[in-house]
């Protein structure tokens, strides 16, 4: 394959292989039992992949995505007299861009899009801002969306509605396993199509025991299996979130309404909250998310689903943008079972606490004292 | 020195360089651990008074949410019909269905008695003929038990009183009175709109089909995240 610039020695990289790659249709090939099987006995792609086999695997032409310039810079080995030459650079180039911003000759649509990375750049935590900062904000990433491609999307910054904290019940006896709540939750969210990014994980338990270490979380069979039952994890929204405290820049907080969010622009992607976590909620960027143009959902939030960008933390966010409009959350209305029920834990007359007060519920993991609000119970 | 016990402490304590090594006596350990143990438990006793509640208990004492909180919020079902069910404890709504159903009125067709209209020809059924009753044993269960033969524009309970369309879960729970309590409550169903008041629920049988409502198994929406990572 002329395309092929990979330099592995295996022989992961047969033409067979790369034409059976490059289809990039995932229903054709799952039907070819022989080829499964080959993809299923290559070891180095059978388990999750590290971040430097990742970097390492085959580049196919069609998902092959450009270098950005900054990839080009963090990727390159150097010494030091070309990191100070590179730096120079740097600077002469950030010069340059100022000199853009103010330069009253460039094109205006330049001008303005440097003057709004510049804004960019010098943005402060979301958290502390006033209203009309962050009105300021939005309309800014808005307005950079537009020039970047054309098309215009909206941006909310609404706050929380006062009286409401939101929890979640997760019924074990009615999910099926269906996997309706990843599709929802993928195609409301923004996440990258290329990394296969998901917030939810579904869970296939045998009956009679509950053990998340012998539960795969990758089945795809016809469901549900005879003696299975599924049980679906994703952000608990905890009361006391341990990845809040650990986070030394604090781009993350929980909200008046119980939410846990990030701001995506003022994380550093250091992922301690990834590892304090202990419900596996948390997920990182490690590259530019793609999202093809004719399926990025327009109706975004700042601490939502509007796009991230490579090296920063997100996770599930209860849908902010639906849920403070009074929606459901992606998932729950994606699941045709009925199994996910969300509510107002502060209403009590809403359908959450009736489940609370009526039904035997439990958490995960509660003696971690992390009051996630976020229950499971059965018929 | 190790064996050294009561009456021979004050013996020992003549020539001692440490003057205060009567604290290894029986009776200071035991006076000392007494002492740490009360004042443990004073500190933990007086640092956890506050907050001894659970996050449950928290919930149920705290304010109610004012229905102030959700007066701006636009509605999320808008369009359908609206039908009340009222006669529960947390009122709620059903979407009407008989303006839904493709050949309502049924006496368009069925003017006449059933038996009256048995095909005889051939070509056997006419309508209907997808139909396959399979939801409890035939002893138990045919199509006259919820069907009303003499009005097959409204649905029959078992006692013969006569049930809307619109209202078809009153059959239901004569039998699943189970699920009907969770459906009320909010513990089983699917909701329709978003999760704010008011709420708006499915009926029974827009998720299980009252001939047959069983759910079959069938594939994923979607492959696992490691299945997509294959592709790559």
């Amino acid at each position: 394959m002329s395309n092929c610039n990979c330099n592995h020695s295996d022989n992961s990289c047969k033409n067979g292989m790369h034409e059976l790659l490059a289809e990039n249709v995932l229903s054709d090939w799952l039907k070819r039992d022989d080829e499964m099987n080959y993809l299923r006995a290559m070891p180095s792609l059978d388990s999750v992949l590290m971040w430097s086999e990742y970097n390492n695997q085959p580049n196919i032409s069609s998902l092959a995505k450009k270098e950005t310039a900054a990839d080009h810079i963090m990727n390159k080995g150097m010494d030091r007299r070309s990191a100070v030459q590179t730096m120079a650079a740097g600077l002469m180039a950030g010069l340059g861009f100022l000199q853009t911003a103010c330069n009253p000759l460039a094109p205006a649509e330049d001008r303005e899009k440097s003057q709004l990375e510049w804004d960019d750049y010098f943005q402060g935590n979301f958290r502390v801002m006033t209203d009309k900062e962050k009105e300021e904000t939005v309309s800014r990433l808005e307005r950079m969306y537009e020039l970047n491609t054309g098309q215009r999307i909206n941006i909310s910054a609404t706050g929380p509605i006062p009286g409401v904290l939101y929890g979640y019940a997760f019924n074990i006896s009615k999910c099926r396993g269906y996997l309706e709540c990843i599709r929802g939750c993928i195609n409301e969210n923004n996440q990258d199509r290329e990394t296969g990014m998901q917030y939810i994980t579904i869970h296939e338990h045998k009956k009679g025991q509950m053990n998340f270490g012998e539960a795969p979380d990758n089945f795809y069979h016809e469901v549900p299996q005879d003696g299975h039952f599924y049980i679906g994890t994703q952000c608990m929204h905890c009361e006391s979130p341990p990845c809040v405290d650990v986070c030394p820049v604090q781009a993350t907080w929980k909200e008046q309404d119980g939410i846990v969010v990030v701001d995506y622009n003022w994380c550093i992607g250091c992922r301690y909250c990834e590892a304090a976590c202990p419900y596996d909620a948390r997920r990182f960027n490690w590259q530019d998310p793609v999202v093809p143009e004719n399926e990025v959902n327009h109706n975004q939030h700042y601490l939502g689903n509007r796009l991230r960008k490579k090296g920063v933390m997100e996770k599930c966010t209860f849908c902010i943008q639906r849920t403070r409009d009074g929606k459901n959350p992606a998932c729950v209305e994606a699941c045709p079972t009925g199994a996910r029920i969300f509510g107002n834990l502060l209403d009590p007359n809403s359908e959450i606490r009736w489940v609370l007060a009526n039904k035997k519920v439990f958490r995960l993991k509660e003696d971690l004292g992390t009051e996630p609000k976020f229950w499971y119970f059965m018929d | 020195m190790g064996e050294t016990h009561g009456s021979e402490i004050g013996s020992r304590g003549r020539n001692n360089p440490y003057p205060y090594d009567c604290i290894n006596s029986f009776v200071m350990r035991l006076i000392i651990k007494h002492i740490l143990l009360i004042s443990g438990f004073l500190i933990m006793g007086c640092s956890s008074h506050g907050d001894s509640r659970s996050f449950l208990e928290k919930l149920e004492e705290s304010e109610p949410t004012n229905a102030a909180a959700y007066q701006n919020l636009q509605p999320t079902v808008d369009g359908p019909i609206l039908i009340p069910v009222d006669r529960v404890a947390n009122p709620f709504f059903i979407i009407a269905r008989t303006g839904q159903m493709t050949k309502f009125p049924c006496a368009n067709c069925h003017d006449k008695p059933l038996s009256h209209m048995k095909s005889t020809d051939s070509l056997g059924r006419k309508a209907h003929w997808e139909l396959h009753l399979q939801h409890a044993p035939e002893p138990i269960m045919n199509c006259v038990v919820c069907h009303n033969e003499g009005d097959l524009n409204t649905l029959r309970t078992i006692t013969g009183t006569k049930i809307d369309f619109d209202e078809s879960y009153q059959l239901c729970q004569q039998c699943h009175s189970r699920q009907y309590t969770d459906w009320q409550g909010g513990a089983h169903g699917k909701r329709v709109g978003g999760w704010a008041p008011p709420r708006v629920m499915k009926l029974c049988v827009e998720c299980h089909n009252p001939h047959q409502p069983r759910w079959d198994k069938r594939w994923p929406a979607q492959p696992s995240l490691t299945m997509k990572r294959l592709i790559k």
